[in-house]
């Protein structure tokens, strides 16, 4: 067998991953040629020679010098407060973001004015008329952003809507005695007459309290009482008292 | 800088203590991982200084404390590695003298020791070192940094036992094939 195919085994032998059998082979042909003897050897002292090189490359120590670095740049960071720690800083950061959330606070955006329970809120309010042409003006319009995308738009229609309906909840969960202006549907046509009669209340021309009460008596429920029947005139006269009224009547009936 | 802020108001005296005996006892790792990359000593502690202080300004996270060393080897490496790669173009012309001089590297006649010591030896082992993949030539440094052997190396880098075997003989082998 030649003794190239004996040389390509080598660096595996000399790495200890040639299998058994191919190793003894080798030892076999080694101990018959000189050459591949020298060449395993020379192989062998390689691997030895990159194992010490290796260590060699990283056997070097370093200065004193460096250890005093690195304890003198510690000392130094140590030493150095950064410019977020400053007080000043943390200062007008707290500022910053007192100003910011009061602003959000003041700022957003409310669909009807906020109530305070005060002494001149309890009081009813006076009735408003207001034409609904006049009424459309003054609700807040809500425009969608147009940022190119139907999703976005839709996100930004629905946004608004669902925050108006969670605040007024909770609002009138907080504080239900809220008088707010109160909204009458009226039927088409009516309206002439509407604005008339609150005109009128407005004016005093109108008691509006006791027209309530009478509204208020009118509603009250119809005073049910048994129903008394009135006794017959032939009973009266026959002078039959002892049957019961009742039996007159049917009585009365059979006379017919 | 949240330690250094607690070593200067002295909150965490224990904490400076136990990394400054750890600094004594890993500055050589980190200044021979660094050799190993950059050949250079200058250069290589240079690194080592960064890398001690990026291990001092983060030693607050590192959760388990006897990982340390493993922990340095990784932050010198890396920076070694960068700091290899910002000077490539110098290091391209100084390799191509090396392989010019580079013939003949080992002669039967010759011991491991003084082929070891040749310089064309050592210039051409370093530049085949620098092909091999990174982690089958960290595993090749580890093993030649003090001599540790392959238990050691594997609980340093934090890999099993046997793969720290066969990369290394892996490493051996192709540097054998290159240099032989």
């Amino acid at each position: 067998m030649s003794c190239e195919r004996y040389r390509d085994w080598m660096t595996s032998a000399a790495a200890d991953e040639l299998p058994e059998s191919r190793a003894a082979e080798l030892q076999s042909h080694v101990h018959e040629c000189a050459a591949c003897r020298q060449e395993l050897q020379r192989v062998r002292t390689l691997f030895a020679a990159i194992d010490l090189g290796v260590t060699a490359q990283t056997a070097a120590e370093h200065s004193p010098r460096l250890m005093e670095q690195v304890r003198q740049r510690i000392r130094d960071q140590a030493s150095v407060t950064p410019w977020w720690n400053a007080r000043w800083v943390q200062a007008v950061a707290c500022a910053a973001v007192l100003v910011v959330a009061a602003s959000i606070w003041t700022l957003w955006p409310r669909t009807g004015a906020r109530h305070e329970l005060t002494a001149s809120s309890a009081r009813p309010s006076p009735v408003q008329a207001v034409r609904p042409a006049a009424a459309a003006t003054e609700k807040p319009k809500i425009t969608p952003q147009r940022h190119g995308s139907m999703v976005t738009s839709m996100v930004a229609l629905a946004r608004p809507v669902r925050k108006t309906n969670a605040r007024r909840i909770e609002r009138q969960r907080a504080a239900p005695e809220i008088t707010e202006v109160p909204e009458v549907i009226v039927q088409p046509g009516q309206m002439e007459a509407v604005m008339r009669f609150a005109q009128a209340l407005n004016s005093r021309q109108i008691d509006g309290a006791k027209l309530l009460a009478d509204l208020k008596a009118a509603d009250q429920p119809l005073d049910i009482r048994p129903l008394k029947t009135p006794e017959l005139a032939d009973d009266k006269a026959s002078g039959t008292s002892e049957g019961g009224s009742e039996k007159n009547f049917i009585r009365s009936k059979d006379s017919r | 800088m949240k330690l250094v802020n607690q070593f200067a108001a002295g909150g965490d005296a224990s904490l400076e203590r136990e990394f400054q005996e750890r600094l004594a006892e890993c500055a050589t790792l980190a200044f021979r991982v660094a050799l190993a990359i950059l050949r250079d000593r200058a250069e290589a502690e240079d690194v080592a200084q960064e890398a001690l202080l990026r291990a001092y300004r983060n030693f607050h996270r590192l959760r388990d404390r006897t990982r340390f060393r493993g922990w340095l080897v990784r932050i010198a490496w890396r920076m070694a590695m960068d700091h290899r790669r910002a000077g490539k173009r110098r290091e391209n012309r100084e390799q191509d003298v090396a392989r010019d001089d580079a013939r003949g590297l080992t002669h039967a006649s010759q011991t491991a020791e003084e082929i070891a010591a040749s310089r064309e030896f050592q210039g051409r082992l370093a530049e085949e070192m620098e092909m091999l993949p990174g982690k089958l030539r960290i595993v090749m440094v580890m093993a030649g940094i003090e001599g540790y052997d392959t238990h050691e190396v594997a609980a340093l880098l934090g890999l099993p036992e046997g793969t720290v075997k066969s990369r290394l003989r892996l490493a051996r082998k192709r540097l054998a094939e290159k240099l032989r």
